[in-house]
């Protein structure tokens, strides 16, 4: 915490001495500040630093192992993510891809699909053209009067 | 042979659109039009099967739309029935050709790509 005063503001102040402050600077919780961050920084950074060393010496019951050439490393941090979201894609896509699209199905677009799953051609219409279908083989239509 | 200009303008947007062969027929159907429809219907031969043909009696007041059995799978009954009562609506107001025209291409609407 540093507090800024005028410089007249309070007696036994660093006024005059060799640095010119043209305000009084109150040094004691700023100093007071500085003396907690360095503590915490030096009991964070000690043990993290023992580690450190301790691991740059020996290494034990761990091997490093050769190192990796660029195919390799490729494979392992491109080619194995991509291979396992063409691998997932294709396990959700594959049943639409068997089935078929049943929206398109159900309307009677894909008769083809449709003539498959259900057995018959796409639904007729009620009444008028009932009479027609029986008549003649396949054939359809409608008939009115006025 | 048809002589109406509106006809033929809509038979030929009708094949150019959809591939399939349209056919008008204006006459007597006798006394089993439906029946009288399919033989004519029947008539066009290797073609009937992708063939709609629209058969219109003035005198009797009726009409029947035969759509051969690859058409069908193109152009359902109910389409069919639509275009018919919109045929029969405006043959109400005597206006033959304008009515065929008309139901021609309303049943064009309602074919599906093959």
């Amino acid at each position: 915490m540093v507090t800024i005063r005028p410089a007249n503001g309070r007696p036994g102040c660093e006024v005059g001495s060799r640095v010119e402050y043209r305000c009084a600077v109150t040094i004691r919780s700023a100093k007071r500040a500085a003396v907690r961050a360095g503590a915490l920084a030096a009991l964070t950074s000690v043990p993290l630093l023992a580690a450190s060393s301790a691991f740059a010496d020996s290494f034990q019951g761990e091997d490093a192992g050769p190192r990796l050439s660029v195919l390799e490393t490729i494979g392992i941090f491109v080619g194995i993510p991509v291979g396992l979201f063409v691998l997932i894609t294709v396990l959700v896509l594959l049943p639409g891809w068997v089935k078929g699209d049943q929206n398109r199905t159900e309307i009677g677009w894909d008769t083809q699909s449709a003539a498959k799953t259900k057995g018959a051609e796409p639904a007729d219409a009620a009444g008028e053209s009932e009479k027609a279908g029986a008549a003649s083989s396949g054939t359809g239509g409608a008939s009115g009067s006025w | 042979m048809i002589e109406s200009a509106q006809i033929q303008r809509a038979i030929k947007i009708a094949e150019k659109r959809t591939g399939l062969n349209w056919s008008v027929f204006v006459g007597d159907l006798g006394a089993d039009p439906r029946a009288e429809a399919i033989e004519r219907h029947g008539a066009l031969g290797a073609a009937a099967a992708a063939s709609v043909l629209l058969a219109v009696d003035p005198n009797a007041h009726h009409l029947e739309i035969v759509t051969g059995s690859r058409a069908r799978r193109r152009l359902d009954d109910r389409s069919c029935a639509l275009a018919a009562a919109s045929m029969a609506g405006t043959f109400a107001v005597r206006d033959l050709d304008g009515g065929i025209a008309r139901g021609i291409l309303a049943l064009v609407e309602h074919v599906r790509r093959s």
